[in-house]
Formats: C-alpha cells, structure tokens, sequence
C-alpha cells in the first residue's frame, strides 16, 4: 500500500522530475517500489536515463531492472519499437531467460497477437507450472479480450493454488463487480479483511459493496465496516463518513413501521450526526466553496 | 589511557570511509534531499557509536575503581557502604552517554499508530501483473526516440 508519506514524497520528486530538477533515478525506483502505474512519466525519464550513455553506465546492475520497467511502460504507452529495443538488448544481456521470455509473451500481448501470446505463456508454463506471473497474465489476456467469465473461472483455479495473494483476490471482486455479482465480491473483500485487518481501504469497499447490495442486515453491517474504516484513518477518510450519514438515512426510510426502541437508534442518531459535522469542517477547511452543497446534502440527510 | 585513543581512531577511520563514499557520487551534480538525509543519518549513527563506546569504556573504569576500593577497605576493615563520590559520579556521566548512544544508534524510531501519516494506507497498488493494454491510450503514443 501506498502511506500518506510515501505519497507526498512521490509527488515532490514527480514535481522535481518534471521541472527539469534531478532525482529521476530515485522517481523510477520509487514507482518500482509502491508498484504504481506510471508510464509515461517512466518512459519519458527512463528512457533519458538509457539514452545518455554516462548515466546508464553510472547505474551499474541496475540497467537491466531499468531497461524491464521502461519496456513495460513502454508497451502501456503503445511504444512498441522502444519495447523491442530494451527487449532485444536484455535478450542480449541474458539469453535463454524466462524473465525476458515473460517479456517478449507481453510484447505480443501488447501488439494485439493474442493466439500467439496464448501459445507463448503455454509453453512458458510448460518449464515451469507454478509461475504465478504467467497464469495472471492469460487471466489478463482474457480480461482484455472481453470475456470476464473466462477470466474469472481462470482466477479461480489460480485462487485455489494460490490463496494468499491479495492481488488476485483484489482483481477477482472488481471482475465480479463489473459482472454486478455483488455477493461474490463481497466474499472476496472478506477473503481480503481476512488476510490485512489492518488496511482500512480494504473495509471501506467492503462496505460500499454491502450497501449496494442493500436490505436492513446489510446497511446495519455497512455501517459497522465505515465506522471501522474512521477508527483505523483516524477519522481521515471523507468518503467513510459520507458513508455513515447515507447508512443512517437508508435505514431510517427502510425501519420507519418498525419500533425505533433498539438501543442501536440512540447509537446510530449520534454517529450520524458526529458525522456530519466531521465532514462540514473537512469541507471548511479544505474546500470552503463547496461548504453550501455539502450542508444542505447533509441537511436532507437528517433522519 | 591507551584505551581512550581507540574512539579516536574509530572516529577518523569512520569519517575517512564516509568521504570515499561520497566521492563516489556522480549520478547528478545537484544532491538531492534523499542523499543529504541519508549523509546526516550515518554521522548521527557514527557519532552514536563513538559515545556509546566512550560510555561503556567509562562504565568499566567506574567498576574497576569500585573493586579498587574494595580492595582497600578490606585491608582497612571497614565495612563497604557505597563507592567514593567520584565513582559515582563517572557512574551517572557513563549512564548519560550510554543512554543517549542508545537511543540514537538504531536510527529513526518507527511509529506505531495505525492512523499516523507514515502508516495510513492512502491508496492500493494498482494490480499492475493484471495490466491490459487495450485502452483508449493506445491510440495516443507519446513521441520518444531512443538512440541506443
């Protein structure tokens, strides 16, 4: 994950970098890092670092770590030729390799020749069966070519060998949502509370996946899950407390003809109403032009 | 007194090995932020050292005097009740440096709050193994030329 530091910090090196400052070295290893998706930003300075042949032998070992992260951003900015050229000198460099034949399999990919890169990652899995990165790839072959069904019957079978990996489980219930099984997501999301209490991102899509779906049991849960993701940001995230406010009031509409004597309502009337005052000063403090929408939405809110 | 020289020869090896490294540095002309961090951390480490081996080795006097007098009110026959003012106050001025060598020698201290800025997740990665390129920037290439 990424943290509010690291955060801030890439941001200031992105600004330094496009100012012309220097520290671009230390961008791409910092997009390396946090595992971002960048690319034109890293083809731009990656491939300014590969051009000036005193600071590409000024890097060492780690030319050929950089010439793998700018054919890849390479390939995502439609480059192909600049992808063909850091492929064949890593192919150069290290012949016979399976990192570099992943490479060449996502260059077809990438060129639209998805037979043949289906072909390539077959006989890559033949060597070797357990390679996690080929089997994610054919699921994204699949994903690309318009059929998440296949997609996510292959992330399953990976999902049962593999259980621990939170990227698949992250991909397989944002499948499952653009399919709108919103059940089979939130099993995921539960996969994933699981395995990273800690990360509060994970409990805010949790609940935002439970009120779609809906029904008093649901939004009572949703709620629980928004004020779960407040106490572990420490109040940080607005989309949280936006989160309680609209649980408040789509349970109130739903248990208008039941009896409002559950000791939950008093809870419930005081958390909303924490709530919205929370986001008000948010909203004063950082975006005060928008301070009037945001008190009259919260004000139709009010149970 | 020949044991107190070797903080000294630790301090000017150290500081002759810190120099070559930073003549080694000739990625970019300007140092950025990052190198200057890291330069003041290794000194604070280095300093750290120094002290924390000043006070141990002033520990180590305290009780070798303190056996010392022993020693001496054995043959005097007197009852030993506590060490000489002296003594004790090398004690405190070793605990002092020991302490603080401690506390600076790890290094920065990691914060423990779920909810502080260097632990609050802000943002997942972005599934990059799943990446497709089949979007709408393919058909906006940037221009770039390479010359290798």
């Amino acid at each position: 994950m990424v943290t509010k530091t690291e955060e801030t910090e890439l941001n200031q090196f992105e600004i330094q970098v496009e100012n012309g400052g220097g520290g671009a070295w230390e961008y791409l290893c910092l997009v390396r890092k946090l595992k971002l998706r960048r690319s034109e930003k890293v083809l731009k300075h990656g491939s300014s670092i590969l051009n000036d042949p005193r600071k590409r032998s000024a890097l060492g070992p780690d030319e050929w770590t950089l010439n793998e992260q700018v054919a890849i951003a390479a390939m995502d900015c439609q480059c192909l030729d600049v992808a063909q050229k850091c492929i064949k000198v890593l192919q150069k460099k290290f012949p016979g390799s399976k990192r570099v034949g992943r490479l060449e399999a996502l260059l077809l990919e990438a060129k639209g020749l998805w037979g043949e890169a289906e072909e390539a990652y077959s006989s890559l899995l033949e060597d070797n069966p357990l390679d996690q990165a080929i089997h994610k790839r054919r699921v994204a072959i699949s994903k690309a070519l318009g059929k998440p069904s296949i997609a996510i019957e292959l992330l399953n079978k990976y999902l049962q060998l593999f259980m621990a990996d939170h990227d698949a489980w992250k991909e397989l219930a944002e499948l499952y949502l653009s399919l709108q099984m919103y059940k089979q997501a939130a099993f995921c999301y539960e996969e994933l509370i699981l395995s990273q209490p800690i990360v509060p991102l994970y409990h805010l899509a949790y609940a935002d996946v439970l009120y779609t779906i809906g029904g008093i049991e649901n939004l009572i849960s949703a709620r629980k899950y928004y004020a779960a993701t407040i106490d572990l940001t420490g109040g940080k995230n607005t989309r949280a407390l936006l989160g309680i406010c609209l649980c408040a009031s789509a349970i109130a509409q739903l248990s208008k003809g039941r009896n409002k004597e559950d000791k939950d309502a008093t809870a419930a009337l005081e958390l909303h109403s924490l709530a919205a005052a929370a986001v008000e000063k948010e909203y004063k403090q950082k975006v005060p032009a928008k301070l009037q929408l945001v008190s009259s939405v919260l004000r139709s809110l009010k149970i | 007194m020949p044991f107190l020289l070797t903080p000294l020869i630790v301090v000017f090896y150290s500081n002759s090995i810190l120099g070559g490294e930073i003549s080694q540095r000739e990625n970019s002309d300007r140092e950025s932020n990052f190198e200057k961090k890291r330069k003041r951390e290794l000194l604070k480490m280095n300093l750290g050292f120094v002290v924390g081996v000043f006070g141990i080795l002033i520990l180590s006097h305290a009780a070798y005097s303190t056996i010392q007098y022993r020693g001496l009110l054995k043959i005097m026959e007197e009852e030993f009740s506590r060490p000489p003012m002296n003594v004790v106050l090398e004690l405190i001025i070793g605990v002092a440096l020991c302490l603080w060598a401690a506390l600076t020698l790890p290094g920065k201290f990691l914060s423990i709050h779920p909810d502080s800025d260097e632990n609050r997740a802000v943002s997942l990665p972005d599934n990059s193994e799943f990446m497709i390129f089949n979007h709408r920037g393919r058909l906006f290439p940037p221009q770039i030329d390479m010359k290798f």
